[in-house]
């Protein structure tokens, strides 16, 4: 039974640092079932023995942003039927963004007793945090859905578009979410400079401001950052207005593209996260 | 830095690494009842968790094959504000059923713990004892391949406990590999046919029972 003497045999070849991040993702989609419960779970904790339950998310993000839209509107002097759809729409997509990169943080950390019991690709964690993360978008839309309509947004055929440009934010939020959740495991100092960052985004991001009202010198700034242009092929068509070929560029490079980029870190990372939570 | 616990110190430019374990090697193969011995921190838990496959060792292999289940967290996956049935259904899918697969099991785990009404309540206003009935009916009620135990589990009150030891028992011998960490030799001797001793994350014995175990005895006299 023992086997002392015999030198352990090598695998002849190691699979690269790419197909190592490859398999990872898809050992996640494997746990599908338990994604959907540790997803799941989250919102039913948190909204527990509440009378009207997870509707208070609708109801918060209602009024903050009927609350922001009067309040800017009036500041920018737009008229609030302009700003109010428009921010609606960034302001929900938005807390997407930031509440998946929040969570993505200390997912590993908060999780670590499932992972310590059993065997599993941490992108299962991943995939919950950004399930979770679609499930209380959904909770939003009824928000953007009034909105549009109060305001009577020309909206149409085009606007089926969103869906798209949704798909790319969801890509792109898994990629984000999962280095940031690698990098804030192993250096746990990150995940303050997370919310940092985060809250000096939001501010240099068209969320409560149009992007025609940057000046055209500084129009550069949104150029570089790809949050303005995922958040442009999900609001443009919902607004009735087809984004620029720049923005569906921009948001499909980064959503898409970001995972070469990502793939061979999660590849090198995904076996020592655990030595680290 | 010496030690009488843990495993093996080790500087690393300016971090301290702990070396939990190394130099293990050995086949585990059907049959095989392995009871794990040593004093705090020589590796016990490490071992269980390689051989769960949640930690892979940084140098060598660990080629484990076939289902695992670990009891090492009997309630993991549980929820508090779920009711007892829900709670069923949650636990069986991180033992890796299907939901199909869990439904179909639940009445059985459910006339098993004998919760009754209880089960359509939230798990929450469960006493302790209660909410242990539960997660071990559940736990026992899906046959891995291999079980990797961190001490005997049991649970119950006096009625319960005769109940639990024949469940836990039957499951153990219809598995294929068990590995049990645990600080009671009876235990030991009860389920398992050979015996590891780490000691400071190394081998320090490996063979039958009654080679090891007293030898693992003299030792811990001894110092």
């Amino acid at each position: 039974m023992m086997d002392a003497t015999t030198t352990p045999k090598l695998p002849s070849r190691r699979p690269g640092l790419f197909m190592l991040g490859i398999a990872d993702l898809m050992r996640g989609i494997g746990n599908w079932r338990l994604c959907h419960l540790m997803g799941l779970g989250e919102i039913r904790r948190r909204y527990a023995r509440s009378r009207i339950g997870q509707f208070w998310l609708t109801l918060s993000t209602a009024i903050m942003v009927t609350a922001l839209g009067l309040v800017w509107s009036t500041l920018w002097r737009q008229p609030v039927a302009e700003l109010m759809p428009f921010v609606a729409i960034s302001l929900i997509s938005w807390t997407m963004i930031s509440g998946t990169l929040t969570e993505a943080a200390t997912v590993f950390a908060s999780t670590a007793p499932i992972f310590l019991n059993q065997g599993m690709s941490f992108s299962a964690a991943i995939y919950s945090l950004v399930y979770r993360q679609l499930l209380i978008f959904l909770h939003n839309v009824p928000t953007i859905v009034i909105a549009m309509l109060l305001f009577s947004v020309p909206a149409g055929g085009i606007s089926l578009m969103a869906l798209s440009g949704f798909g790319l934010l969801v890509l792109a939020l898994v990629w984000t979410s999962y280095l940031v959740a690698i990098a804030c495991v192993r250096f746990r100092d990150l995940t303050q400079v997370v919310q940092n960052v985060l809250t000096i985004t939001f501010f240099i991001t068209p969320i409560l401001w149009k992007p025609d009202q940057i000046p055209p010198d500084k129009q550069y700034l949104l150029f570089l950052n790809p949050f303005a242009a995922l958040l442009a092929v999900v609001r443009e068509p919902l607004l009735g207005q087809l984004p620029s070929i720049y923005d569906w560029t921009a948001a499909a490079i980064f959503a898409i593209g970001g995972f070469i980029v990502a793939l061979p870190i999660i590849g090198y990372c995904q076996r020592r996260i655990i030595y680290w939570v | 830095m010496l030690s009488r616990l843990g495993g093996s110190l080790a500087a690393h430019n300016d971090t301290v690494i702990v070396r939990a374990l190394q130099n293990i090697s050995l086949d585990l193969v059907d049959g095989d009842r392995l009871g794990l011995v040593g004093a705090n921190g020589a590796g016990k838990t490490t071992f269980l968790r390689v051989v769960s496959r949640v930690y892979p060792p940084l140098t060598g292999e660990a080629v484990i094959e076939g289902k695992v289940s670990s009891f090492t967290d009997i309630g993991l996956g549980m929820e508090p504000e779920a009711t007892g049935w829900q709670n069923i259904i949650f636990r069986c899918v991180f033992l890796g059923l299907t939901f199909a697969e869990a439904r179909a099991l639940a009445p059985s785990i459910g006339e098993f713990c004998e919760l009754g009404a209880y089960l359509d309540l939230p798990v929450r206003t469960y006493s302790t004892g209660m909410f242990l009935r539960l997660a071990f009916a559940i736990s026992t009620a899906v046959q891995p391949d291999i079980v990797v135990m961190d001490e005997m589990i049991g649970a119950g009150d006096q009625s319960f406990i005769e109940k639990a030891k024949k469940r836990i028992g039957n499951l153990l011998e219809r598995t294929r590999i068990l590995v049990l960490a645990s600080h009671s030799q009876p235990i030991i001797r009860n389920f398992c046919n050979t015996v590891l001793w780490l000691d400071h994350g190394k081998v320090r014995m490996f063979g039958l029972v009654d080679e090891v175990l007293p030898a693992y005895e003299r030792a811990a006299l001894n110092c």
